[in-house]
């Protein structure tokens, strides 16, 4: 087994619970997110403003890993895990074996508006703005953010 | 993402969408509304039936509504649900694009 393979192997942990979604680092892979979303947020009954905002959160944040953390480029695996929190609300765990990035140390870029040259960065907004938490740790292999959702929120 | 377009009177380009603005929808249609921006100076995006937006939606509705306001036009936003006129107004969407809940006020706005 090759070093890198020896890497990746921990994203197919999991793999076979339906709370855990495993992806390649490629945007036509992300065609599996909404349905997944979908069953996850039906089998465990969370409320709907909570499936929209986790989508939201989930397509932002794989996406951004693919982009910039993969360069783009297919063949590397991602994991999206799900759990719900004994105190109340879910928590979403992004995982990716790219290179150390946290996007919460991105300076806050300000909305869209009239006078605005440039209209990239909503997607770290928009997180912060849909998710009730966000926290970043930065693993042996790559990184880690988790995106959690209050009751209380919805 | 489905995409339609239908010429109404007084110049008003309708464009109606219908389905989900993720990545995957907004590359499908990203062409099309662009097309659809350099061809007319009045836009209205029906949105009734969009079931989510993310950034790159965004990027899909703000990039024509700007052509169309370089050549002296407009571009409005007609029906989102709830959930969708949340991130719309959170991304400051918004200030750019007019969002409308009734179909007569947003004609009105185009005339």
């Amino acid at each position: 087994m090759t070093e890198l393979a020896t890497h990746r192997e921990p994203f197919r942990s999991g793999a076979d619970s339906p709370d855990t979604l495993v992806l390649d680092s490629d945007l036509a892979a992300m065609a599996s997110l909404p349905e997944w979303v979908d069953a996850l947020a039906a089998r465990h009954g969370l409320p709907d403003k909570v499936r929209f905002d986790a989508r939201l959160c989930l397509e932002e944040s794989i996406s951004n890993s693919i982009r910039h953390g993969y360069g783009g480029i297919p063949g590397s695996p991602g994991r999206v895990s799900f759990a719900a929190r004994a105190e109340g609300g879910w928590t979403f765990t992004v995982e990716d074996d790219a290179p150390h990035f946290n996007p919460l140390d991105q300076p806050a870029l300000p909305p869209i508006s009239p006078d605005s040259l440039v209209i990239g960065g909503q997607g770290i907004r928009l997180m912060r703005a849909f998710s009730s938490s966000l926290a970043y740790e930065a693993t042996p292999t790559g990184n880690r953010l988790l995106i959690g959702f209050a009751p209380a929120s919805v | 993402m489905e995409m339609t377009t239908e010429e109404l009177s007084g110049g008003i380009t309708m464009v109606t969408l219908d389905n989900s603005l993720d990545i995957a929808g907004a590359a499908a249609i990203d062409m099309k509304m662009n097309l659809v921006a350099g061809a007319s100076r009045k836009v209205l995006v029906d949105v009734q039936k969009v079931t989510f937006i993310g950034s790159m939606g965004l990027r899909t509705l703000i990039f024509p509504a700007r052509a169309v306001g370089s050549k002296g036009g407009k571009m409005v936003v007609f029906g989102p649900t709830p959930l969708v006129a949340d991130i719309l107004k959170t991304s400051g969407l918004d200030t750019v694009v007019p969002i409308f809940h009734d179909y007569q006020a947003a004609l009105d706005a185009l005339q």
